[in-house]
């Protein structure tokens, strides 16, 4: 057993884990101060996610693959935390968030989409940028604003930082055969708000998270793109979402 | 037609969000929103009622005539099969 103290979304979780590998996992998110919330790691948390694993390659009709306990030990963390920070308005969601300035700009889509693709231009063409977080951020959702903070949890590439920003944007991508974003409604968009986010089983939990979406839509400024690939569609995005296109309209 | 078990329906503003919940969320990914008339139009079929008794509920509730309450049936209809939460 290994106990320790990380800190996600502001919020300090003393973690005990079965294998020292998630403590060293959780490494930029390490503090040393008081806890909030507790999250005790069983082997039965592992089993879970060995048959959520199953489940999902089944589902993709992929065929089962096998993966060792201290790998699953830090997806059932992060369930666990995402069902302890929906007590603080936070919600754990599938996408790339990038920072330029003071600001993040988030983008969705399914795996596959070309979510990271479109980061690479980004941190390619836009001066300054960088990977806040490039699979799972937290999103703090307030009543006037939300916030985005990094995670352990950045996905194949490993993209991302232990820091938190306002989000300025959200842009749910999908491939086609132009480049263009349009803004998007927040009733449009909402479906695809809270199939993007960690939702729990439990249905108190799930009536929470379909809230948090239902507000988000209304704080945050909502894209839809349609996207090929090409490089140059991350300055339109870019443009587009601070603000530019119009200023120079 | 038959409605899946496990899907919960909340509220988010004017609109109404079906989400899979508990064992049917490892199964289902379909989420869908309508506004106040799909919920008439939800609330009927989830009593087993079949497209022609839904538009009724429409019908009675709204003033619309008999043929554009069955095409908001089945634009709902179409909608909850698309996303796998009703199955023939």
């Amino acid at each position: 057993m290994t106990d320790f103290v990380i800190s996600l979304a502001d919020v300090p979780i003393a973690v005990s884990a079965l294998h020292e590998s998630t403590r060293d996992f959780c490494g930029g998110w390490l503090v040393d101060e008081p806890a909030r919330e507790r999250i005790v790691l069983t082997q039965d948390d592992i089993e879970s996610e060995r048959r959520y694993a199953a489940e999902q390659n089944v589902r993709e009709g992929l065929r089962v693959r096998s993966y060792g306990d201290a790998y699953l030990e830090t997806l059932a963390l992060y369930r666990r935390a995402a069902s302890v920070l929906l007590r603080y308005d936070t919600v754990v969601f599938h996408g790339a968030v990038l920072a330029v300035g003071e600001r993040a700009y988030l983008f969705t889509a399914p795996s596959g989409t070309g979510k990271t693709t479109h980061a690479r231009f980004w941190l390619a063409q836009v001066p300054g940028c960088y990977v806040l977080n490039g699979d799972k951020p937290l999103l703090r959702i307030g009543d006037s604003d939300v916030v985005a903070y990094g995670t352990p949890w950045m996905g194949k590439e490993g993209m991302g930082v232990n820091g938190f920003l306002p989000l300025a944007g959200l842009c749910v991508l999908r491939r086609d055969d132009h480049d263009h974003i349009e803004r998007l409604d927040a009733r449009e968009a909402l479906s695809t708000i809270i199939a993007q986010s960690h939702r729990p089983k439990d249905p108190m939990g799930l009536v929470r998270v379909v809230e948090l979406a239902g507000r988000m839509g209304s704080l945050v400024p909502l894209w839809q793109m349609g996207c090929t690939l090409d490089e140059r569609s991350a300055l339109m995005s870019w443009r587009a979402m601070c603000g530019l296109a119009d200023a120079e309209a | 037609m038959k409605m899946v078990d496990g899907m919960m329906i909340t509220q988010v503003g004017e609109d109404w969000v079906a989400v899979p919940t508990g064992e049917a969320s490892s199964k289902l990914h379909g989420i869908v929103r309508f506004n106040k008339t799909g919920k008439v139009v939800w609330d009927a079929l989830a009593e087993g009622l079949d497209e022609e008794a839904a538009a009724g509920r429409l019908t009675d509730r709204y003033d619309v005539d008999d043929e554009r309450a069955l095409a908001a049936v089945r634009g709902v209809v179409e909608k909850l099969e698309s996303a796998g939460l009703l199955s023939r």
